[in-house]
């Protein structure tokens, strides 16, 4: 497993109210305090800054979501923190921001927590004044270091389908390798091949056959719990998967990347002669710094059609 | 030699710990390949249907991990089963295995599979299961909300199959479930679709009401006396029905020995006749109660002495129970009306006066000449019951004695006698 000091992805979406409701835990009030810090920054401008920046990681991300919740429309934009404060800077320099921010969804699986919002109210250009009304869903992904919850990551206007525009995909031997090495280690049922490209905050959603976060449930909360599973899946099964890697972008850093496969799986048993077959997109997100990449999260079983 | 018995005594022990532990991690490990031959075989294919077998026999040590695998909470983590149908496979495996073995505790995680978001197959292993576990609130107000809404939803969305079509016995195997637990509100349509012509509804009535137990013996015995081309199984399903009662008889729980005695005196097979009497030497008080009114209504001679003996027991709960349990075989068989009214005259005042109330309490319309007799009673508690029981009656030919009453000596005769008056007003 590989190691590195934050986190990277962000999932999950939609949003209803910043106020607390009664099925907060200690930890939705926390996270809902940290998107209330990033609102609370966005809105009084330049001079809080420091309080928009408190709520994420150094390892931010950002990708465009490009009003689509299908992740073949999705490109990564920032990929660390100073990049997101510079954008950020340019951003409250050029505009105040009159937004209110609803918290419909809150994930936790342990110490990582998906969440999203929609904002909504006015951008109000500084030099001319101009208002310009804007609505906007965010999926989040959030980790807690020590007592803090910052966000590791954020899928920026996400949209309420798929139906938005769909990106070419790149070409990237690295990452088909690994996500090939994946597949193998699967088929000739070696779990140190499966587990190795994980990264240490390795997160696994189940995309619950659908592209909406809001339904998608926790699967394993670190790579611990998925390779005890692994372990115990492929002592009495066997794999054939075939993987087509349908989406790839990677960040111009080559920090962060994102890819789309669809996958192809049939399980064999060893106590039976029962087959069962299962044809599935899973969402990959992958984080490169200063190594090999490794996988940060995925969602398997997101309901997506070609 | 102090060094050789030390190292014995220590081998011993190991040799012990070593057979202890082994032998439950060998159970668990039993029941975990089970389950993971449930996932690898069709339902009800012979393999599948093997580890049903094995699981139901290795019993309750088995049950802690079969309640585990039923909620769907328990598929993530190191537990995760990426294809759903394997899930369906073991849920419904280890709801069938927990039908047989029965664990009150299951009942919680069971319930939360018999919704219109889980399978079919899923639904009825989980309903035909929860009838067997028998009653808990919740279980009753799952299967009353499936009979509620089973026939407004033709076809509901399952994570297994998207939209599947309800299964057309749903209901009635909720109904049949419910009849299980001692709830026969919806009794009825169980006797519609055995005797109706739907083959599919009557099958399924059949099939569930093949496992039933205590509860089921009143429907089934009805279901026995009616003219239908299911006659025969409805005879062999009673025979099974009255062999599980038998070994319901030796169980730990007074409480399912005494609904085993209860069910099987219902039943009424002479076959069954030695067993209860041998029963009536039970340490419980209910169970030998419970045993004795089967014999009674049996017409066997050791039911009928014990009851009323009983009712002339100086324990008065001892006696109430005679008084009740006498009613029961009263209104149901009369097999013990002559000896009733015959006690009215016995020297015991005890069993005079508990007579009074059997009498009266059944509704005995043919022992009013001998009630009113008892009126004349020398002990005043007697007499109050008889009033009383005249008054329950509502026999018109008591009306003079009962004025007359009124003036009796005792005040709690003249009180009785002027309620029981009242209800002979009433009609």
């Amino acid at each position: 497993m590989k190691n590195r000091a934050l986190p990277a992805f962000a999932l999950l979406c939609l949003s209803t109210a910043t106020a607390a409701s009664a099925a907060d835990t200690p930890e939705t009030l926390l996270i809902r305090q940290a998107l209330n810090n990033d609102k609370f920054g966005m809105r009084r401008g330049i001079e809080h800054l420091d309080v928009a920046l408190s709520a994420v990681a150094p390892d931010f991300v950002v990708y465009a979501g490009n009003n689509t919740l299908d992740p073949r429309g999705w490109q990564i934009l920032h990929e660390d923190r100073e990049a997101y404060a510079q954008t950020l800077t340019a951003k409250l320099t050029e505009n105040q921001y009159d937004i209110e921010r609803a918290i419909p969804h809150i994930l936790v699986l342990e110490k990582k927590a998906v969440a999203t919002t929609l904002d909504s109210g006015f951008v109000i250009n500084r030099t001319t004044g101009s208002r310009e009304f804007v609505k906007s869903s965010r999926l989040w992904t959030f980790m807690k270091f020590d007592e803090e919850w910052l966000a590791t990551a954020y899928v920026a206007d996400i949209g309420e389908n798929t139906s938005g525009p769909r990106h070419p995909s790149m070409e990237d031997e690295e990452i088909s390798e690994l996500l090939e090495d994946e597949r193998k280690g699967w088929i000739s049922g070696s779990a140190s091949s499966i587990v190795a490209p994980l990264h240490e905050t390795f997160t696994g959603l189940n995309g619950m056959s659908t592209y909406k976060p809001t339904s998608w449930s926790s699967l394993f909360a670190d790579p611990t719990i998925y390779e005890k599973w692994v372990s115990k899946r492929i002592r009495r099964t066997k794999y054939d998967i075939e993987r087509e890697v349908v989406y790839v972008t990677v960040g111009p850093a080559r920090k962060e990347a994102l890819a789309l496969t669809h996958d192809r799986i049939s399980t064999s048993y060893e106590a039976g002669d029962a087959v069962h077959n299962l044809d599935r997109y899973v969402l990959w997100t992958l984080s490169q710094r200063g190594g090999e990449w490794s996988v940060t999260n995925v969602v398997y079983d997101l309901g997506l059609t070609d | 030699m102090n060094m050789n018995f030390s190292t014995t005594c220590l081998t011993v022990v190991v040799a012990g710990l070593t057979l202890v532990t082994f032998g439950c991690s060998t159970t668990e490990q039993e029941v975990e390949d089970l389950i993971e031959q449930l996932a690898a075989n069709e339902i009800d294919s012979p393999t599948w249907s093997g580890a049903v077998d094995e699981l139901s026999a290795i019993g309750r040590p088995a049950a802690r991990q079969l309640i585990a695998h039923v909620p769907a909470g328990y598929y993530v983590g190191e537990n995760f089963r990426e294809h759903r149908r394997e899930i369906e496979k073991i849920r419904v495996g280890c709801d069938r295995a927990l039908a047989a073995i029965k664990p009150r505790a299951a009942s919680g995680a069971i319930v939360g599979t018999v919704s219109a978001a889980f399978s079919n197959s899923e639904r009825l292993a989980g309903i035909q299961a929860l009838g067997e576990i028998g009653f808990e609130q919740a279980t009753a107000d799952a299967l009353e909300k499936i009979v509620e809404t089973a026939d407004s939803a033709p076809t509901f969305q399952t994570s297994l199959a998207k939209e599947e079509v309800a299964d057309p016995t749903i209901r009635l195997r909720a109904i049949v479930a419910l009849v299980k637990m001692g709830e026969d509100e919806h009794a009825e349509e169980i006797v519609d679709a055995i005797l109706g012509d739907d083959p599919v509804q009557a099958e399924a009535a059949l099939s569930d009401l093949a496992t039933a137990g205590h509860y089921g013996v009143p429907l089934l015995i009805r279901l026995v006396g009616e003219p239908s081309p299911h006659q025969e199984r409805l005879r062999e399903i009673v025979n099974r029905v009255k062999d599980r009662l038998i070994v319901g008889l030796g169980g730990e729980d007074p409480e399912i020995r005494a609904l085993s005695a209860r069910a099987l005196g219902k039943i009424g097979d002479n076959d069954v006749r030695a067993i209860l009497i041998q029963q009536l030497g039970d340490p419980s008080n209910r169970v030998r109660f419970n045993v004795a009114t089967s014999l009674a209504e049996m017409e066997a001679e050791e039911g009928i002495n014990f009851l009323f003996s009983a009712l002339e027991n100086s324990d008065s709960i001892f006696r109430a129970n005679a008084i009740n349990f006498l009613t029961d075989v009263q209104v149901g068989s009369a097999a013990v009306e002559a000896r009733l009214i015959a006690s009215l005259q016995n020297e015991n005042r005890l069993a005079r006066s508990g007579a009074a109330q059997v009498l009266g309490q059944a509704r005995t319309a043919s022992a009013t000449e001998a009630l009113l007799e008892a009126t004349r009673d020398v002990d005043a508690e007697v007499r109050w019951n008889a009033a009383i029981a005249l008054g329950a009656i509502g026999a018109t030919a008591s009306r003079q004695r009962l004025q007359e009453l009124i003036d009796d000596d005792d005040e709690t005769v003249a009180y009785y006698a002027v309620w029981a008056l009242s209800q002979l007003d009433r009609g």
